[in-house]
């Protein structure tokens, strides 16, 4: 198992939903929302699996919260 | 975590049995959307995960995907990303020092625009086709658009009959 | 090196002087483009760049940014940057390795900007300028100058100077598609455009920081630009090699068919070379009166094709280059080499020639040398180079005239027989010999030394180079050697024969030179011209590395051929009594010898 940490001032909540959803049919994602962080923990058939998913999760998750953020433009 | 041996240790470590390299930044110097914006150019060959170490720093993870990470390629990767960050930093910084320049000239550029579509203009554009959100239908053609052919005589310059209507069709 | 696939002439602009004004209904399939992004990737491009057309309106931009980098190649646009003012397309984009935007913004206002494009565009394009600056991109801002925006190119300047990561281009505008059917109407005299530009490059050059913008032009004849000539640049500056248009089966070479150099004025231009000269469709409209064609000026006699890889041979022999496909390669700037089963690719990125230039030292004169030395200029031809010829393979080729070829060394390169007769007509000399622009070398030394030390000859060298005279007069008691040019040498009709052995092509103006040379012999006596053409090396990356470090200057004025000396000989009255052209089976050496009247 292994548990991912999404500091809040990073990851926009909606991102992280919509990353569990995307990989949600790939391992096993169980959330909880800490003070600072969302925390998803991650089960999947090998260790390897788990980790692929939690690296494309948080991956998916940094994306859609640079999405979320306004334009970093003049 | 073991230090890397051309990267002072307080900023950057790595585990290389687990593939990963961390890096530490300043806020002050490099804002998160500096880091937003090096990380998104990571994600294609690594995994990144940001987070705050302190209410001062942040700390980036880098994992790179490719298994059998050394540690003389984790300290390239965190090498090429202090890189790009510096390089992201570099930009946020000028689009803030430039902002009045910019704004001026997009203010002026405003004044007499068109305005943003009308709500007849959206209904009509097909959004399913799109690979990406285009709101403001700025990849419709021109000739979608305005409902026009391509011919000659639309390629008409300024100051000729057809462009009377102040250059915009 | 960079392809350009236009995948479709479809456009959310449409600029006054659309080149494609007359197929902007056409559109590539998706399929044909990724057909192409993988081609690309076949043929050892390390850039996909998508043009159009406006290649970001179509709906699978970001699927073949994809691909482009799921097959290891970088991705770039050339655009109206429209779309790329959404901040989201922009961070995709760059995840996808955008490295290269070409981005057209034609004023530095909405009103002259949107004129030109015909559209309410300003806004978009230029917040995609600020979306795209300081990402670490090859960020290119491109003006087309007509007669719309000639009067307001500082605004454009003025507009760019906050990016200082940016290079702007002020380009001529094309007589193509809409700027054709408009020719009268759009486009400025090319000189008072050039006057414009040079205006506006030394404002910004002026008021930009040290960081930049950097400025370009492209489309003006270099003559017309002084003082800025090096900031030319145009697709092969930026290092694109091929292109496809919607609908062609495969790559072209970039090149530069739409431009003419009119033999008059620009003939002996010093500028010829790199220079880009009028669009054909300019030239055919208003002449080339305005070009001012620039005498004198060095030049290289040189370029070098530099390894870029090695391509596998073909298991059952046939060629392959025809294995690989003919249209990819430039006929002038790719050379296939050839030994055993081997077979090596070739690049020239010279711009000290033209493209005709370099495709009449290949494939007319067939000057390509390997160059097996360690010097930064080869000194020593007969050693230092090996002659690359034509295959014979090639002989029966249907594809023979258009193919850029299949090349072999060659184990005998003719210098040495070529010298032979110069050394046969030294050895026949006897009377008063001038030997002109003589240098310090010894190299006919062994034929003149006797000749004057039995009274046959009275050899006086001249060369302008002081240190090179005296080396050559402590060296050869037998000489009388004077550090003069040919134009303070006095002695008319002093001679019996005069000599200009490698120094022709030193002399700034050729006319001139034959007539002083002519001039300088007795009635009846001869004049021997020798010289060598310019040529092709092939070379390692290490070997045009530590050729363009080294200090070789350039020394020669012209590259002119045998052929050249014999019209001007015929026009000054001097009859021709022997001539050696270079061709595919010589060595870069040319004689002439010239009965003075």
């Amino acid at each position: 198992m292994i548990e991912l940490r999404l500091h809040k001032d990073v990851y926009d909540g909606a991102a992280v939903d919509a990353a569990m959803k995307q990989f949600g049919r790939y391992a096993r994602l169980t959330a909880r929302d800490e003070a600072s962080h969302w925390v998803v923990q991650i089960e999947a058939t090998t260790p390897a699996r788990a980790r692929t998913v939690a690296g494309e999760l948080g991956n998916a998750a940094l994306g859609g919260s640079t999405k979320a953020r306004p334009a970093v433009q003049p | 975590m073991a230090s890397l041996p051309s990267i002072p240790g307080e900023l950057a470590s790595a585990d290389v049995a687990s593939g990963v390299v961390r890096l530490t930044v300043r806020e002050e110097l490099y804002p998160l959307d500096a880091v937003f914006a090096a990380a998104f150019t990571f994600i294609k060959d690594c995994w990144v995960v940001v987070d705050r170490a302190d209410a001062a720093h942040w700390a980036i993870a880098l994992t790179p995907k490719a298994a059998g990470a050394s540690a003389e390629l984790l300290e390239q990767w965190v090498g090429g990303f202090a890189n790009e960050l510096l390089a992201c930093a570099y930009r946020h910084r000028l689009a803030k020092d430039h902002r009045a320049t910019v704004e001026a000239v997009t203010a002026a550029a405003l004044a007499g625009a068109l305005g943003p579509p009308s709500l007849d203009e959206l209904e009509d554009f097909d959004f399913s086709n799109e690979a990406f959100e285009d709101p403001l239908g700025i990849a419709m053609s021109w000739e979608d658009k305005y409902g026009k052919k391509a011919k000659a005589g639309d390629a008409a310059p300024a100051g000729s009959t057809d462009d009377d209507d102040g250059g915009a069709p | 090196m960079k392809a350009l696939i236009k995948v479709g002439y479809g456009c959310n602009d449409h600029c006054t002087f659309c080149h494609t004004l007359d197929v902007r209904h056409v559109d590539a399939p998706a399929d044909e483009i990724d057909r192409k992004i993988d081609r690309a990737r076949a043929l050892g491009h390390t850039m996909v760049v998508l043009s159009g057309g406006e290649p970001t309106i179509r709906p699978e931009l970001v699927r073949w940014a994809r691909r482009v980098a799921a097959r290891d190649m970088d991705f770039g646009l050339v655009t109206n940057g429209r779309v790329l003012s959404y901040p989201a397309v922009v961070a995709e984009l760059l995840a996808l390795r955008l490295r290269y935007v070409y981005l057209s913004l034609h004023g530095g206002s909405r009103t002259i900007h949107n004129r030109l494009v015909r559209a309410d565009a300003f806004a978009e394009t230029y917040g995609a300028l600020a979306q795209l600056t300081g990402r670490g991109l090859d960020l290119k801002v491109n003006c087309v100058v007509t007669l719309q925006n000639v009067d307001h190119l500082r605004g454009v300047v003025d507009a760019v100077r906050p990016f200082p990561d940016v290079t702007l281009k002020f380009s001529m505008v094309e007589p193509k598609g809409g700027g054709a059917a408009l020719f009268a109407a759009l486009s400025p005299r090319v000189s008072d455009a050039a006057a414009r530009v040079v205006d506006a490059i030394e404002y910004g050059l002026a008021t930009a920081g040290a960081a930049g913008p950097r400025f370009a032009h492209g489309g003006f004849p270099l003559c017309l630009v002084p003082g800025h000539e090096h900031r030319f640049a145009d697709l092969k500056t930026d290092r694109f090699a091929t292109m496809v248009e919607v609908g062609e089966p495969d790559y072209f070479p970039v090149d530069d068919d739409n431009k003419l150099q009119p033999a008059e004025p620009c003939a002996g231009c010093a500028l010829a070379g790199p220079c880009p000269g009028l669009y054909r469709g300019y030239h055919a409209a208003l002449g080339a009166g305005e070009l001012r064609p620039r005498a004198g000026g060095p030049r290289s006699n040189s370029f070098d094709y530099t390894l870029e890889a090695t391509v596998r041979p073909s298991p059952d022999g046939a060629c392959p280059v025809l294995r690989v496909g003919v249209t990819p390669w430039d006929p002038g700037r790719h050379l296939f080499v050839a030994h055993g089963d081997r077979v090596a690719r070739f690049r020239a990125d010279s711009r000290d020639f033209n493209d005709a230039a370099l495709r009449a030292i290949k494939h007319d004169r067939g000057q390509l040398y390997l160059d097996r030395s360690a010097k930064d200029a080869p000194d020593d031809f007969a050693r230092d180079l090996i002659k690359l010829a034509r295959s014979p393979r090639c002989a029966p080729c249907p594809e023979y005239a258009r193919c850029t070829g299949l090349y072999e060394p060659v184990p005998d390169a003719g210098f040495e027989r070529d010298d032979a007769i110069v050394r046969g007509w030294l050895a026949a000399l006897a009377g008063d010999v001038l030997d002109v622009g003589c240098g310090a070398d010894d190299r006919y030394d062994a034929i003149l030394a006797p000749a004057a030390a039995a009274g046959r000859l009275r050899y006086v060298g001249v060369e302008p180079e002081p240190a090179r005279a005296a080396a050559r007069a402590a060296r050869c008691s037998w000489a009388a050697v004077r550090a003069q040019a040919l134009d303070e040498v006095a002695e008319r009709g002093a001679y019996d024969h005069v000599l200009a052995l490698r120094s022709w092509n030193h002399f700034p103006d050729g006319d001139r030179a034959l007539a002083q040379l002519a001039a300088l012999a007795r009635p009846g006596g001869t004049v021997i011209i020798v010289d060598n053409v310019a040529f092709g090396l092939a070379r390692t990356p290490a070997q045009t590395a530590r050729a363009r470090a080294g200090a070789a200057g350039f020394e020669h004025f012209r590259d002119d051929d045998s052929h050249a000396v014999v019209r001007r000989a015929a026009a000054a009255g001097l009859a021709v009594l022997d001539h050696h052209p270079v061709g595919p089976a010589t060595s870069n050496q040319w004689a002439v010898r010239l009965r003075a009247p």
